[in-house]
């Protein structure tokens, strides 16, 4: 919350961390590695997109996953039905994503904790059974397929590593709006909100508004990159892009990393990649589940002992060891 | 007309097993105030273990409830003592994401162990019949909501004859004053969350003859879980039985008239409506679930 | 300056009035103590003012603004600020960001907030603390956050629930003579307080509730001096705390 005001955190440690990310493809160029960063950004996209309202306010949204997979459909069905450019459909995809989270806010946004959460799941099941249902736009559950028409205005390239960089550009660009909201007026009535409601009317702090807005501006994010993910993989189907695990993996990289911090999401995202890649560098394939078990285990570890996450309590530490020494 | 009305049997019948799955979620938010995100999976446990009784000793699935509903009940206690009770106090997003979290590893975990297959009970009465009237009932369709009522009604008995139950109400009155006049509450928790699992592991024996299961069952049942238990009221035992028995009878004909696929869009939408318009629930009373805002 | 009006307040509980036909005037540079016994209705009164509780009768006015219908956070910025008895920190923030976000109605930026954050610290002698946690405090400075962050609103009339329970009796006095700074700038007062001592040293009227019902109302002297209340409420007690 309080703003990083020496030069060193505020701006040096996230222009070099970035550097580092943006250098990561390029040390490990192994395709297998690529696809883990690639993969490993784009999840810190999404959550990051997530954070906004769920970290800063306290919206525990499991229903995004919706507005990732809207952006997936709507860019690929206007691209494949009517020859627009993704460029354009990823921001129509958007439109689409905050208008209905605008909707949802309007209904759900007077609910308390477990019930918020509660009506998000039931609107994410809708999205996705609609979407398994409405074959003649979306393919059902077999999905959509995009031809591999590579050039830089279709978004898709024939190098795999553009699309790291893309995702890249999306986690800086992402992190920054972060950090502009986190610093501003929104952004204090955001965690005054979720801190203490009653406490936050008392001091004149009117949040419905705020709330609404940026939960649509969160869904209108994360579905840019549902769309990026459609151009990733060229192809699109409900349960890859929509499904509830897409969903509470947004939100527990966040929450891993450290919720309602700007870096908490990215932080998370990376080590959720690294345990994927190491499991599987380890245990191959052989047995599915491991990987998801071994991440599970992690979150609920994460939860009872650092239940800030493990950036911040990382701070706290380090910060308590100063102490001591000085 | 017939028709209709073996639909509507039908459903009550499933509906009977719902009600019993959400009884146990609404009796544990309405104590510790907690929504279990993994109530599903205690669902899905229950029915393994049942079908490995059934399958490698050869004991019928209304017999192993003597041995499986005590197992839940146990495995219900450990679970409350190593991740709800310590996770009490803390800030909700860490009440809410532990039990997802649990979720997500016991899916796994029984993905790990057995495989994403489809494992069913057969038993020899499964398609044993009795008429009445133009009506066909199964015999065991019939049993599962007798047994299933059953064990709700035991559970009612207990909360109101029990000395046990009476501190169970009355922690989930007012767990302060629970406190004063000397109920021990933690204890009372660690029972609730226990008879939470035991109820939701007696639910999954009754469906073992009924649904075939693999790690993902429990997740699927679970969100029907979630529409009735708020349907019927946070906390209310018998809103969840009235709405379970009524949300078993709406599935029943929205699928039989707008198929299978539908039938869940139909009550997640419903589910909506209900939390726009009366998040209380159709009997609950007003509390938890809004507040007011601007 | 701004007057702060009630009239004729009554909220039920159920079949419990706690609060029945309640009225007073606040005015500038004056404070008004409301007393009265454990569950005589006082916090419910604050919080029909501040529009946390909707009365069932009864309006509340603030100079000639009517408040009928307006959220506490309407009220708040049109000038009304109160305190809580149970005290509701953002425990998670820093003390300094738990000031600011009082700060924030009436600047800009957060930058203009901070600036009035720090100087209301200082005027409560809590610079010190600006980087605690909220949630670590001790009870006392608990009770100066919580009016830190309602001075901050720079509020015109102000509710002050129980500021003074659980304070030592040097933090008592301190916040006896900051309160007299306050009405001094002006802003209409109203306060609770169980402690009598403070009651008679600041007081320039006081409203007697029992079982919600106002049983007297006047000066100290006056009030003191009312065998209703002598006998109702104050006792023999009062004879001790008073002198
Ligand atoms: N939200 C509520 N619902 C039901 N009853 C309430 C509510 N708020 C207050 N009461 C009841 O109203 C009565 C007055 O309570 P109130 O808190 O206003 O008293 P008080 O004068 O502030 O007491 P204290 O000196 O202990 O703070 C009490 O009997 C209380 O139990
Ligand atoms: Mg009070």
């Amino acid at each position: 919350m309080k703003p990083v005001r020496s030069p060193l955190t505020g701006l040096l440690l996230p222009v070099a961390g970035f550097a580092v990310l943006a250098a990561l493809p390029l040390i490990f160029s192994d395709a297998f590695f690529v696809a883990a960063v690639t993969l490993a950004f784009l999840g810190a996209a999404a959550s990051l997109a997530w954070n906004l309202s769920g970290g800063y306010a306290g919206q525990l949204s499991l229903g995004h996953a919706a507005f990732y997979g809207l952006g997936a459909y709507v860019s690929t069905i206007l691209f494949l039905k009517a020859g627009i450019s993704p460029l354009i459909g990823m921001w129509l995809g958007a439109i689409v994503s905050a208008a209905l989270a605008v909707f949802l806010g309007a209904i759900t946004m007077r609910l308390k904790g477990s019930f918020f959460v509660m009506s998000t799941l039931a609107f994410g099941a809708v999205v996705h059974i609609s979407a398994i249902n409405l074959r003649d736009l979306t393919g059902g559950p077999s999905g959509l397929a995009i031809p591999l028409r590579p050039s830089p205005e279709n978004l898709i390239f024939a190098k795999k590593l553009i699309y790291t960089y893309v995702a890249l550009v999306l986690v800086i660009v992402f992190y920054a709006i972060t950090r502009m909201i986190a610093a501003s007026k929104i952004g204090y009535a955001l965690v005054a909100f979720r801190e203490n409601h009653d406490a936050a009317r008392a001091l004149g702090i009117r949040t419905l508004p705020l709330r609404i807005g940026v939960f649509a501006l969160s869904a209108g994010l994360i579905s840019i990159c549902g769309t990026v993910h459609a151009q990733y993989y060229l192809y699109v189907d409900p349960d890859s892009v929509m499904g509830l695990n897409l969903s509470l993996n947004f939100a527990l990289m966040a929450i891993v990393g450290g919720l309602g911090t700007a870096y908490g999401p990215i932080v998370g995202a990376l080590l959720v990649s690294v345990v994927s890649v190491v499991m599987q560098a380890y245990l191959g394939d052989q047995i599915s589940g491991l990987t998801q078990l071994a991440y599970a285990a992690i979150v609920i570890l994460v939860l009872l002992v650092a239940p800030t996450g493990l950036g911040p309590s990382a701070h706290a530490f380090l910060k308590r060891r100063m102490t001591w020494l000085s | 007309m017939d028709i209709y009305i073996q639909l509507a049997l039908s459903g009550l019948f499933i509906g009977g097993v719902y009600a019993l799955i959400s009884v146990g979620l609404t009796l544990v938010f309405g104590v510790l105030r907690v929504v279990n995100f993994a109530h599903g999976e205690y669902l899905t446990i229950a029915m393994y273990l049942t079908y490995f009784m059934f399958q490698r000793v050869g004991i019928d699935p209304f017999v192993a409830s003597i041995a499986v509903v005590p197992l839940m009940f146990v495995l219900g206690l450990a679970t409350e003592r190593l991740l709800i009770r310590p996770t009490l106090e803390a800030p909700h997003v860490v009440q809410v994401f532990v039990t997802f979290a649990l979720s997500l590893f016991l899916q796994n975990l029984l993905l790990a162990l057995f495989t994403s297959d489809f494992r069913s009970v057969r038993t020899p009465y499964a398609t044993a019949a009795f008429q009445i009237g133009p009506l066909y009932v199964s015999w065991l369709r019939a049993a599962v909501f007798v047994v299933a009522l059953a064990f709700a009604g035991g559970l009612a008995a207990f909360l109101k004859y029990t000395y046990m139950g009476s501190a169970i109400r009355a922690t989930a009155q007012d767990r302060r004053s629970a406190r004063l006049v000397g109920i021990n509450v933690d204890r009372v928790y660690a029972v609730t969350f226990a008879l939470g699992c035991a109820l939701v592991g007696a639910a999954g024996i009754l469906l073992s003859p009924l649904f075939s299961v693999n790690p993902y069952t429990g997740a699927d049942m679970i969100l029907v879980s979630f529409v009735i238990v708020v349907l019927g009221g946070m906390g209310s035992i018998a809103g969840a039985v009235t709405a379970g028995l009524l949300i078993g009878v709406v599935e029943s004909f929205t699928g039989y008239l707008a198929g299978g696929e539908l039938k869940q869009l139909v009550y997640f939408v419903l589910f909506m409506i209900v939390l726009a318009v009366r998040p209380n629930g159709l009997f609950g009373r007003k509390g938890a679930e809004v507040m007011d805002v601007t | 300056m701004a007057v702060l009006t009630a009239t004729g307040l009554t909220k039920r509980f159920g079949g419990l009035t706690a609060v029945k036909n309640v009225s007073f005037i606040a005015r500038p540079g004056e404070i008004l103590s409301i007393i009265g016994p454990n569950g005589a209705g006082k916090t419910t009164v604050f919080n029909l003012l501040t529009g946390f509780v909707r009365p069932d009768g009864g309006s509340v006015s603030l100079d000639n603004q009517d408040f009928r219908g307006m959220s506490p956070e309407s009220r708040c910025r049109a000038g009304l600020a109160r305190t809580f008895q149970i005290v509701q920190p953002f425990r998670g923030l820093s003390v300094l960001d738990n000031v600011v976000m009082g700060a924030m109605l009436r600047a800009r930026s957060i930058e203009m907030a901070r600036e009035i954050a720090r100087q209301v610290l200082s005027d409560l002698d809590m610079s010190a603390l600006c980087d605690v946690p909220a949630g670590q405090l001790p009870i006392g400075d608990r009770k100066r956050l919580e009016m830190a962050k309602v001075l901050a609103t720079s509020p015109r009339a102000l509710l002050l629930d129980e500021v003074m329970g659980g304070l030592i009796p040097i933090e008592v006095k301190r916040m006896i003579d900051f309160i007299r700074r306050l009405r001094e700038r002006g802003i209409a007062l109203v306060v609770i307080e169980h402690h009598m001592n403070a009651v008679m040293q600041l007081s320039d009227h006081i409203l007697v509730l029992q079982n919600g019902e106002p049983i007297a109302n006047g000066a100290p002297a006056e009030v003191t001096r009312d065998p209703v209340v002598l006998s109702a409420y104050l006792g023999a007690n009062f004879a001790l705390s008073g002198s």
